[in-house]
This record gives structure tokens, C-alpha cells and sequence, in this order.
């Protein structure tokens, strides 16, 4: 479970960002993620929804612990991320749309290597890396480098790495971007596994279509704020237009005019 | 701990399979002091021989009835002379190169001799000359002038000992090691110090910058290594690195005292240059060097590991992290200037400590306590650098920037 409260995230920026915001921007600082509160249950997905700049990649970094929220706390399996850093990452998978392998390591050398860093003993990573590599199709290049691989099966490896030490929490960040339809598929699939074997998923995203397909709990943000959070189904019962995407504009429009 | 080490192997294992970096950590600093000391062997003996059989090539405009240099040159091997109408035709048959120099007596150069009074003669050539060609020339001129004072000596009879009443003979204390060590020990340091921080400077972009820019960091930061264990682990790789690029400049160095020292063909200077090589090639010389380049290289990677991980991009860590070699370049090449030493204050001056205490340990002549406080002064930059660098690696703004 992953339990949100009061959190914010307030990036000091350099004068080159500053630059960046343009001449009406007048502060040194910007408020990435606003006093955002939520719960992700066990076996359900949480969809975060939002355009990019939203403030959903901070908040998924301040889940893994790689950021530390400014205010407010986040609790993964009622352990403390900023107290108890070590703990939560043990528990935690984290996935993204890019890679981020190394092109000069195998397969098999990779898995090991995040096996070993995740505290797993030798015969454990091996009986794993075993179930993985079946399950996903890993074996035929399971000793072949990184490096020349196609997208999906770079993916493929990707998902292995995240999901090599069982965790019971799984941050996926825009998985799908930049894939082809083949590899996004295995990441749906993964992701209703994950749901099955009653697996914590946080799934952030500005796929629609996506949403549709996998989300269970389900959150908008934008400009920082959490604009919308509760069931999905209840989401869509009461949206006014016709379409996902119209219903996420017309939010968005009206949390902008309460800026103007 | 035990993360440190899974890290430092993972990644050493990952800078070994790149054949860019193989090339730069070990291949280049293994070959670069062969080619160098074979190189100079191989040519100063070639110049040496050269210089044996060439024939200096003379024009002599004799307006002065010069009968002594004629003789004197009929009698050197190697000189063969040219009679010359006039100075103007000299001049331009050197510049054509159809001979190397041209000697002009002016008229009444004889009589002005005979009598004893001041007169003068001039000799034309070009200084970018062959250096050999340059020495002989000005070593024939000295020979003739000396013959003169002779020949003139004797005929007032007076001794020769009246132009130099007591001989000075100086007697070098210096072994052929200090005295060729303090010539070419200036280089070895700059090329030990400069292979250092190349082998550092590659993987310390390669596992920071690229990394991030491959986006594997941000994986790498969620499993349970603390960013202090993933630090420690890129900073024994980077620092291996550079310590192996050392340790294979080293071993160049080994292969060209084996292979000077084995060119039977080689004349003095191969024997020279061998000496010195074989006097460097000692287990406490080789100790002390990399005593020395350990710290250094601590140093160096901690420096490069932190420009490395500020940097967004590799490109970016290129561009910040190669105008460091400004730095080290500079200090490195005053250490070799001469006069300059390894003292109480150049001790604590980075990069020109190691520069100046590497020259001193070449040429066997170590000043313990100034090279003491240079181990312990490189051990402390080495640590505040560790310090300041671990500081900006948990540092999330330097980790996430991008």
C-alpha cells in the first residue's frame, strides 16, 4: 500500500530555468507538486493522469525515494521513504518507458547485478531470473549484450530487472512511451499481473487509452494540483462530455481559469 | 559494503568491454614511452652515424691569400671545399643547398697576419641547418682560430700555457642517472599525471553522464544501494582506471629500458638513456611513483565523477571536464622547467607536487621531508575532494539534473 498525505515537492531553480519560464515568471522557486493526497491499494491500479509538466513524475520519484518530498510524507508499506529509504526501495519496483539498460552487459548479467544489489542470495536470483526469463521469452538471448536488442526486447529485460526481487509495489512511469504496440502490449499484460497477484500498482500516464484499459483508483493532476482522485468507474459515470479525452480537457480548462 | 563491491565489479566489468576506453586506459600509456625512448634512441643513434659519413660541403672566397685554411681543410676528413669568386655566388649556393657554408677572406687577410693586426674573415650559413652540420662548422672555426694563436705563439716564442695558466677540470659528482634524470625526469611526471587523468576522465563520463543519459541512473538509485554505495562503487572503478593507466605507463616504461637496452646497435645515447631507464625500473622507484599517483588519482576521480554527474549529458561533461586538463597541463609542464624543486611550499601545490616529487624519485635524488608532505598533502585534497564529491552525489538538483 502506498499512503500519500499532504505532499509537496518546491524545486529551487537556477537562472537559466528562470530564463526558461519567461519574463512574466517573477519568483525563485516553483511549486512542482501542491498538497497532494491519496491512497493506492493492494491489488488495484492507480492511474495518475495528467499532460506533461503535471507534477506526476515528481511524485512517483518521491514514492522510489530518489526525491525528497519538501512537505508532507509518503508511506509505502507503512514504511517512511525519506526515514526508512533502504527498506521502501526493497519492496519497490520501479519501471520506465526508457530502459535504461546497459548496452555492454547481458541479459542474464543484468538481472544478477540488480538481483545482488537487492539483497536477493545467489539461488534465489537464479530460481527468479529462471521464472522470468520463461515467462517472458528471455532465454534466446539471455547471453547476448544489451546493446544491438530491438525496443521490445530491451523491454522485455527492462521488466525483469523491475520485477527480479518480487516487489510488492511497482511504480510504472510512462512505460509505454516510445514503444511499439508489441512491447506496450507486455507492459499491459505486466501490469494486470502485477494487479493479480495482488501486487500495489501505480500506473502514471497521459495515455487515455491506457487508462481505460487498466485503471481501478484514478487520479488527475495538473499544474501540480490534484484536480480529481477516486474510482474510475465513478469518473466515468459522471463525466459531462462524450470522450475520456474531452471530459480530461474540460477538468483541465476549468482548474487553468481558477489561475486566471 | 558488500553493494559497494557488486557496483565497483558491474562496472569494471562494463568499462573493460569498451574498446574506447581499453584503448585509452591501457593501450596508448602502454605505448606511448616506448615509442618515445626507442624513437629518440633510434634517431640520435641514426644522427651520430649520419653525421659520420656526411660531407660538409665548403665555398671559400680567398681574396685574402689564405694559405693556412686551405691547408687545414685539405687536411680534415669529411670537408670537401670549393673555390667561390665572390661572396654573392656563396650566398646563393647555400641558400640552393649546394653546399652548407662559405668562408670569405677579404683582401690583405695575410698580411694583417703576418703583422699581427686585427683583421677578420666571415663565414656564411643558415642557423635551421642540420644541427650537426651547425656544430662542425662552428667546431672547424674554433680549431682554425686555435691553430692561428699556435702557429703565431710559436713564431714570437712564447708557450702556449700563457693562454691558460692553470686548467680548470671539473669533476661531476652526479651519477648518470641524477644528471639524465633531471633533464628527462620533467617528462615522465607530465606523462604519468596526464595518462592519470585520461584514464579517469573517460569512465568518470561514461558512468555518470552517460548513465544519466541513458537513463539506467534513476534505476540504478531505486534499488537498495544507498547512493553512498553506488558512489563508492563508480569511485574505485574510475580510480582503478587511472591508477591502471599509470601502472601501464609504467610498464612501457619497463618494455623501453628492454628494448633500448637491448639495440646493439645503439651508441652512447642508447646506453644513456638505458641506464637511466634501468635505474627507474627499480622496485622502490616504481613503489614510490605509484605512492605518489594513488592519491592523484583518488583526486581525479572524485573531481571528474563530480563534473561528471552535474553534466545532463556525455557531451556536456566533455565540455566541463576537458578544460581541466589547462590545469593540470600547466602545472605539470612548470615542473619541468629547471631550478625548479620540490620544497616545503611547491609541496602543497597540487598536480606541480606530484610533477616535481615524480622528477625527484626518477633521478634517485628524494628530499624525504618535502616528498613526505606531498603524500600528505595529496592525501588530504584527495579527501576533501571524496568529501565534496560525496556531498554532490546525494545531492538530488546535481543527481536529476537533465
Amino acid at each position: 500500500m502506498i499512503e500519500i498525505k499532504n505532499l509537496s515537492k518546491t524545486f529551487s531553480l537556477s537562472k537559466q530555468q528562470k530564463k526558461e519560464m519567461g519574463p512574466e515568471f517573477k519568483g525563485s522557486t516553483i511549486d512542482a507538486v501542491k498538497n497532494v493526497n491519496f491512497v493506492c491499494q493492494p491489488g488495484r491500479v492507480f492511474t495518475l493522469l495528467g499532460p506533461n509538466g503535471a507534477g506526476k513524475t515528481t511524485v512517483l520519484r518521491m514514492i522510489a525515494t530518489i526525491l525528497k518530498p519538501s512537505k508532507g510524507s509518503i508511506h509505502v508499506c507503512g514504511l517512511d521513504t525519506v526515514t526508512q529509504g533502504m527498506a521502501v526501495r526493497k519492496k519497490l519496483g520501479f519501471l520506465t518507458g526508457s530502459t535504461g539498460l546497459y548496452d555492454r552487459l547481458t541479459p542474464d548479467e543484468t538481472i544478477k547485478y540488480f538481483g545482488r544489489l537487492n539483497g536477493m542470495e545467489e539461488p534465489l536470483i537464479e530460481k527468479r531470473k529462471k521464472e522470468l526469463f520463461d515467462l517472458l521469452g528471455i532465454n534466446d538471448f539471455a547471453h547476448r549484450r544489451v546493446g544491438k536488442f530491438s525496443t521490445g526486447m530491451k523491454q522485455k529485460v527492462s521488466i525483469a530487472r523491475t520485477m527480479i526481487h518480487d516487489p510488492q509495489v511497482v511504480v510504472f512511469d510512462e512505460p509505454t512511451s516510445g514503444l511499439d504496440v508489441i512491447a506496450a502490449k507486455s507492459i499491459i499484460e505486466l501490469i494486470r499481473d502485477c494487479r493479480k497477484q495482488g501486487k500495489t500498482v501505480i500506473l502514471s500516464t497521459h495515455i487515455m487509452s491506457e487508462v481505460n484499459m487498466l485503471a481501478d483508483d484514478f487520479a488527475i493532476m495538473h499544474r501540480g494540483d490534484l484536480i480529481y482522485n477516486g474510482l474510475f468507474d465513478d469518473f466515468k459515470n459522471a463525466m459531462r462530455e462524450k470522450t475520456l479525452e474531452d471530459e480530461f480537457i474540460r477538468i483541465a480548462s476549468e482548474h487553468d481559469k481558477s489561475f486566471a | 559494503m558488500k553493494n559497494i563491491f557488486t557496483i565497483f565489479r558491474k562496472e569494471l566489468k562494463d568499462i573493460t568491454r569498451d574498446r574506447r576506453t581499453l584503448m585509452i586506459m591501457l593501450v596508448i600509456p602502454l605505448f606511448v614511452y616506448p615509442a618515445i625512448f626507442v624513437g629518440i634512441s633510434k634517431y640520435m643513434t641514426k644522427q651520430s652515424q649520419d653525421a659520420g659519413q656526411e660531407i660538409l660541403r665548403l665555398g671559400i672566397v680567398n681574396n685574402g691569400n689564405e694559405k693556412n685554411f686551405e691547408q687545414f681543410i685539405a687536411a680534415m676528413p669529411n670537408v670537401k671545399s670549393i673555390s667561390i669568386v665572390d661572396t654573392s655566388l656563396g650566398k646563393q649556393l647555400i641558400l640552393s643547398d649546394s653546399i652548407d657554408a662559405a668562408y670569405f677572406f677579404p683582401a690583405g687577410y695575410d698580411s694583417a697576419l703576418a703583422k699581427l693586426e686585427p683583421t677578420d674573415f666571415q663565414f656564411f650559413y643558415t642557423s635551421t641547418n642540420n644541427e650537426f652540420e651547425v656544430g662542425f662548422i662552428n667546431n672547424l672555426n674554433s680549431v682554425y682560430q686555435q691553430n692561428l694563436v699556435k702557429t703565431k705563439l710559436a713564431e714570437v716564442h712564447i708557450s702556449e700555457t700563457i693562454l691558460e695558466p692553470a686548467k680548470s677540470i671539473s669533476r661531476n659528482l652526479a651519477s648518470t642517472r641524477e644528471q639524465i634524470g633531471s633533464i628527462v625526469g620533467g617528462i615522465l611526471p607530465y606523462f604519468f599525471i596526464i595518462f592519470c587523468m585520461i584514464g579517469c576522465m573517460y569512465p568518470a563520463i561514461d558512468l555518470a553522464a552517460g548513465e544519466k543519459e541513458r537513463g539506467s541512473l534513476e534505476t540504478l538509485l531505486v534499488s537498495s544501494a544507498s547512493r553512498f554505495e553506488i558512489y563508492m562503487g563508480k569511485l574505485l572503478t574510475v580510480s582503478l582506471s587511472g591508477f591502471l593507466s599509470a601502472i601501464a605507463s609504467i610498464i612501457g616504461l619497463i618494455i623501453s629500458g628492454q628494448m633500448v637496452g637491448s639495440d646493439a646497435g645503439g651508441g652512447e645515447d642508447s646506453i644513456q638513456i638505458s641506464s637511466l631507464l634501468s635505474g627507474i625500473i627499480e622496485p622502490k622507484t616504481i613503489l614510490l611513483l605509484l605512492a605518489i599517483l594513488l592519491p592523484l588519482n583518488i583526486f581525479f576521480a572524485a573531481v571528474t565523477l563530480m563534473l561528471s554527474i552535474y553534466a545532463r549529458s556525455f557531451k556536456e561533461a566533455q565540455s566541463m571536464i576537458t578544460p581541466l586538463m589547462i590545469f593540470i597541463v600547466f602545472p605539470s609542464i612548470f615542473g619541468m622547467l629547471p631550478g625548479v624543486k620540490l620544497d616545503y611550499t611547491t609541496a602543497f601545490i597540487p598536480i606541480l607536487n606530484v610533477s616535481l616529487g615524480s622528477k625527484e624519485i626518477i633521478s634517485g635524488n628524494v628530499s624525504i621531508g618535502p616528498l613526505l608532505v606531498t603524500y600528505l598533502t595529496l592525501i588530504a585534497y584527495a579527501a576533501i575532494a571524496l568529501i565534496v564529491s560525496v556531498r554532490f552525489f546525494n545531492n538530488e538538483k546535481n543527481i536529476l539534473r537533465g
